[in-house]
């Protein structure tokens, strides 16, 4: 984060916690409490914000997140929890769908740099997946249950014969 | 504390043997994601520990991800070190870094 970006951010964070913050190493010298009541207070948009500011603090700001093990910051510490999971991670429906159309576009494929790299990723797929990508994409299968690997090579051949 | 690789593990070793961990570093080429679901695949964890798992590395730069027998760990190890790319992140090649260190 760039340091008036910073600095700005720390202001506002000192104004919702009533005490000045000016820079991020003042947040070391913070409580966990008041570092987790200022989390509670903060709309979700900043909590990567007060996350990234906390980077480089080293191991401290992230007990002071877990609440240094204290059973008063539990609440507010699990609190946290969920609501910067529910704002970084991916919503569920997205697993749900094929992983192979979302993350692996065909025309990325011609990169077989690019495509090597995505081995592991394109042999942890389920068949029926690997099948459907492989159909609408390159005609190629279906292959049997427990064929990643077969797929794979017989997609590596096609690119690689082309 | 160490106990080499190659270094056999016999029932009563086990018993007595001295626990290993194993440690997961940070980097800036995978996302939250990635490391939830590599962390439910490769060391059981739930998704819950798994996203705190993920805060740690991104904050302190490693994270403990799993304790265990000498053996265990390498097993969990090897498979986070042969997890690949994160596939959200083009820039992505390869996994993350993981080793196995005495307790």
């Amino acid at each position: 984060m760039p340091d008036e970006l910073a600095a700005r951010t720390l202001a506002y964070f000192g104004r919702v916690l009533g005490r000045r913050l000016a820079v991020p190493g003042d947040l070391r010298d913070l409580t966990s409490h008041d570092l987790l009541t200022l989390a509670d207070r903060i709309p979700d948009g900043f909590l990567p914000a007060l996350v990234g500011l906390l980077k480089g603090l080293g191991p401290a700001g992230f007990e002071k997140l877990l609440g240094e093990h204290e059973e008063e910051n539990r609440e507010l510490s699990d609190r946290f929890f969920q609501r910067y999971h529910a704002l970084v991670l991916e919503p569920v429906h997205v697993e749900e769908s094929n992983p192979l159309e979302i993350w692996l576009p065909p025309q990325a494929c011609q990169d077989l740099a690019f495509l090597s790299s995505r081995q592991a990723f394109f042999l942890r797929q389920e068949i029926r997946n690997i099948n459907e990508w492989l159909s609408r994409n390159f005609q190629l299968g279906p292959f049997p249950a427990d064929a990643q690997l077969e797929a794979w090579n017989a997609l590596w051949s096609r690119l690689t014969s082309a | 504390m160490s106990t080499s690789p190659s270094q056999p593990e016999t029932e009563t070793d086990s018993a007595l043997a001295p626990l290993f961990k194993v440690v997961l570093f940070d980097d800036d080429e995978h996302t939250y994601d990635y490391v939830v679901e590599l962390l439910v695949d490769c060391c059981s964890l739930s998704r819950e520990s798994a996203f705190r798992c993920a805060v740690e590395v991104d904050l302190s730069g490693r994270t403990t991800v799993f304790y265990g027998t000498g053996e265990e760990c390498r097993r969990r190890c090897d498979r986070i070190l042969g997890y690949g790319a994160d596939p959200r992140l083009p820039r992505s090649r390869s996994s993350m870094k993981a080793e196995v260190q005495g307790r």
